[in-house]
């Protein structure tokens, strides 16, 4: 019972990290049609940055804050640079063009960081807190409330305000949007900028816990997007539940059977929530359309 | 030889047709007319089995065919062209018809990958085949082609050889003369009736009315998703309600 | 016979091609050059099938390097721990990667776009996972060594010249087995999915039995190749089939060009010129390291698709096209005035 409630905690710990990254890949999505390959990769150089700046003596919250800024600023130059010259291309070629994003931008951050593990401080003292028979970090609270305070800000950024309305309109139906005056291009620039934060503020919250690396945004990039697909890519509800369930998954799957089969114990649990519902558990079916 | 027994399509909350029923026999041009949102391309497409009807029964020489697979139907004999033309663009014409022929083939990935006999035999005989269904239509000298570099005129002709090519019993040309010239159009009307002369039924969906009254034994006509008529075109001329559904499309377009 | 106006193989293309592999070691006299075109070519029958699945059938494997691995541990296993000959090998290494693609392909034909890519990516992560950790059958993380030489016919085919030889004989079958389909009715009912998957089917063409197809044939390419590697490399483990070596199949198929058989093979022959200048320069210049390699293929992906979206084979080859076709309308002119 001790050990149950040990995995569910690491699960929704790991699992809200990767519910962070897949609503990274459902906000890039849901505008564009693009699958951002490099959204793991926005992870990484959250943690590497901070590391970084910290290194230089800055104080933690402007690190933090400078971090944040960094990143998005990468986001908005990789839209700029590979997504708006190819736009329309079919899935299978920006699938490869964002692998070759990512392959590129770990590359670089081997060469900047090299290929060791970097330390950085939690947010707060780090003593582990016991809750009944199961130890939890407090870092990992922050972790699961940095992502329902996401969550929260997703909703009220896409349901309550302009830029929001303008989002919606473009993920429903792109010319109708251009004919109303939004510039489907700068939204496709606007979702990879707040991907982009997204992927930092997911980087910043586990840099304390994994320790990152260079290579740290590939697996946490996979999962993000398993989990995307999962809960139906394009549904924000849907990814963070995707995330929880790989988490969990993971977890359960290093705790009872064993740690290096947890990869191969989550895909397969994917493989097959997939075969059963293609689209993903709130993916909506695809509905025919009439005079072709 | 098609009966279509009380057929209803809905996409969402929206009605395209609506407890449809009609039949004829083989041998005959049949035209699907009505104004436009009738839900005529709506009905061809669930006789091509493209999708299926939402409820009702559509039956092609006594054989259930609307909840089988597109892929069954050119082998059954039901064969189409494509409003918004469909071509493989970046293949040749004559690429294009042989496509036509892939039912009427069967070399397989196995038999293709090492070449076994008679691979060749049957491709030169598919190649044949083709250029007769070219020569058919007028294409002959366009034969090779890119399909993707050829006007809209001679797009409809490629589409009906291909479809000519399965050698179907029954041919669905959906507004195969949207777009084409007047002489154009008499050619086309030409070719139908020398394929229904082959043997071949064909049902039409057409905007063109003259092309319709003077080329059809039978006209079914649809309004709103319903059918509102049924008969040869000298009773559909003169039936009350078809003027009323066209009239009244008519004053919508000039009231706009 | 010739068809005029249907795609047909290029047989002097093929001679040609077949004539520069043959006269290449009598030419390139250095081993470690040599050991390199031997791992070319069995590169090169991974990445003809990646580029039928991708070019022709339309889908995307982010997993084919499963398939090289299952087929290279398939082998290692027969010939190590069960003593059997390496052809015995061979039926396992193709009966085993077919039927893993078969279960693959057939349960996941409803998936496309990016829940089929997402399902490779997670296949090959499986595979992987399961040969590190499966231990008692696949030695685990340090893999198997000791994987005997293949012998034909009593004569062992050892490193260098002959297994050079005996790779490109499979590669070459590969490239012509390809173009063979590619060129066939198969083929044209591909393209024809390629460019209206609803006009391909309403002809009558049975798309997912094709898409499968191809993809089990793509599985036993790759499954063959990793039976070539295993007895080339006398050892092997998992590390050699992770996902950067997928990434890697697919920068070759995408370098080249998909559509195209003959961009399968160059992509693959420039990425591995790629490798080897990286591997050279970096042993002069202290910045080049093997992560210099990654940029360079990041980069690669990025501007190929940005600019040449089709890959170089096609865009070259219709280039030149372009070129004569120009040249003999301005003779025809020439004469004409």
């Amino acid at each position: 019972m001790s050990d149950f409630l040990q995995f569910s905690v690491t699960g929704i710990t790991i699992g809200s990290i990767y519910a962070i990254v897949a609503l990274g890949f459902v906000t890039i999505y849901s505008v564009t049609k693009v699958i951002n390959m490099a959204q793991g990769e926005f992870v990484m150089l959250g943690g590497m940055i901070m590391f970084t700046f910290l290194g230089i003596g800055l104080n933690y919250w402007l690190s933090f804050l400078l971090t944040i800024l960094a990143v998005m600023a990468i986001g908005w130059v990789m839209e700029k640079a590979i997504i708006q010259p190819t736009k329309g291309a079919d899935p299978i070629s920006l699938i490869i063009l964002t692998i070759g994003a990512a392959i590129f931008i770990r590359g670089v951050a081997s060469m900047i960081w090299g290929k060791g593990q970097v330390r950085v401080p939690a947010f707060t003292s780090n003593e582990p807190i016991s809750i009944g028979p199961a130890t939890i970090t407090p870092q990992s609270i922050w972790v699961v409330l940095i992502m329902l305070f996401i969550v929260l800000l997703l909703y009220i950024l896409i349901d309550r305000t302009m830029i929001g309305k303008a989002f919606q309109a473009c993920s429903v139906n792109p010319m109708a949007a251009r004919l109303m005056g939004i510039s489907p291009a700068r939204m496709s620039s606007f979702s990879f900028t707040l991907s982009a934060v997204l992927g930092a503020i997911a980087g910043l919250a586990i840099a304390p816990i994994m320790f990152p690396a260079y290579d740290t945004g590939l697996m946490l990039g996979i999962k993000g997007f398993s989990a995307a697909i999962l809960g139906g890519l394009g549904s924000a509800p849907g990814a963070v539940l995707g995330g929880l369930i790989i988490g969990l998954l993971e977890s359960f799957g290093a705790g009872y059977i064993s740690s290096g089969l947890k990869d191969a114990v989550a895909f397969t649990a994917i493989l097959v929530i997939l075969l059963i519902r293609p689209s993903g558990i709130l993916g909506e079916r695809n509905v025919g359309k009439g005079g072709l | 030889m098609l009966e279509v027994k009380n057929v209803t399509k809905t996409f969402g909350g929206v009605v395209a047709n609506k407890d449809v029923s009609f039949s004829f026999e083989e041998g005959q041009i049949v035209g699907l007319i009505g104004p436009n949102g009738a839900g005529k391309s709506t009905m061809f497409n669930m006789i091509s089995a493209i999708f299926p009807p939402s409820e009702g029964e559509i039956i092609f020489r006594k054989q259930r065919i609307d909840k089988m697979p597109t892929n069954a139907m050119a082998p059954l004999g039901i064969s189409r062209t494509f409003q918004n033309l469909q071509v493989f663009k970046n293949m040749t014409v004559v690429e294009n018809v042989m496509v036509g022929r892939h039912i009427r083939t069967k070399t397989g990935t196995l038999r293709a990958a090492l070449k076994l006999p008679g691979t060749k035999k049957e491709e030169v005989s598919a190649y044949d085949k083709a250029m007769e269904y070219i020569q058919f239509v007028g294409l002959q000298d366009l034969y090779d082609h890119l399909a993707g570099n050829l006007a809209l005129g001679k797009l409809r002709l490629l589409e009906l050889a291909r479809a000519l090519a399965t050698e179907p019993k029954l041919l669905l040309l959906d507004e195969i003369a949207a777009g084409l010239n007047h002489k154009e159009t008499k050619e086309m009307s030409n070719l139908i009736e020398k394929i229904r002369n082959n043997g071949t039924t064909v049902f039409v969906v057409e905007h063109d009315m003259d092309l319709v009254m003077s080329i059809c034994d039978k006209i079914i006509v649809l309004d709103q998703g319903e059918k509102i008529a049924e008969g040869t075109p000298r009773e559909i001329q003169s039936n009350q309600r078809v003027i009323t559904a066209y009239l009244g499309a008519e004053v919508e377009k000039n009231a706009q | 016979m010739k068809l005029k106006g249907v795609q047909q193989t290029n047989w002097i293309g093929v001679g040609i091609f077949v004539l520069i592999v043959l006269i290449f070691p009598f030419v390139v006299t250095q081993s470690f050059l040599l050991n390199h075109a031997t791992f070319t070519g069995i590169y090169v029958i991974v990445s003809l099938g990646l580029g039928l699945l991708m070019g022709y059938a339309g889908q995307i494997s982010l997993g084919q390097a499963a398939f090289y691995g299952v087929g290279a541990y398939a082998t290692a296993i027969m010939t190590t721990t069960y003593g059997l000959s390496p052809w015995i090998g061979l039926i396992f290494s193709i009966a085993i990667a077919a039927l893993l693609a078969y279960i693959m392909g057939y349960t996941m034909a409803r998936l496309s776009g990016y829940y089929l890519a997402m399902a490779t990516l997670a296949f090959g992560i499986i595979v992987h996972s399961v040969l590190v950790e499966w231990r008692s059958v696949t030695l685990g993380a340090s893999g198997f060594y000791g994987i005997p030489s293949i012998n034909i016919f009593g004569y062992t085919i050892t490193q260098g010249i002959p297994y050079y030889y005996f790779v490109w004989a499979f590669a070459i079958i590969g490239i012509i087995i390809c173009l063979n389909i590619v060129h066939s009715r198969v083929g044209r009912a591909l393209r024809s999915i390629h460019d209206s998957e609803i006009a391909s089917s309403a002809m009558g063409v049975e798309t997912g039995k094709y898409k499968t197809q191809i993809f089990v044939l793509s599985a036993i390419f790759a499954g063959v190749a990793g039976w070539l590697f295993a007895h080339m490399s006398y050892s092997i483990s998992p590390s050699s089939f992770t996902l950067d070596a997928s990434i890697i199949f697919l920068a070759m198929v995408v370098l080249g060009g998909s559509s195209s058989v003959w961009g399968a093979v160059l992509g693959t022959v420039l990425i591995t010129m790629i490798q080897v200048t990286v591997h050279t320069l970096g042993e002069q210049f202290t910045f080049i390291t093997s992560e210099f390699e990654h940029v360079v293929y990041g980069l690669i992906l990025v501007l190929v698709i940005i600019f040449m979206p089709r890959g170089l084979f096609p865009t070259i080859s219709s280039w030149l096209n372009n070129k004569m076709s120009q040249r003999s309308s301005e003779t025809q002119e020439k004469k004409a005035s």
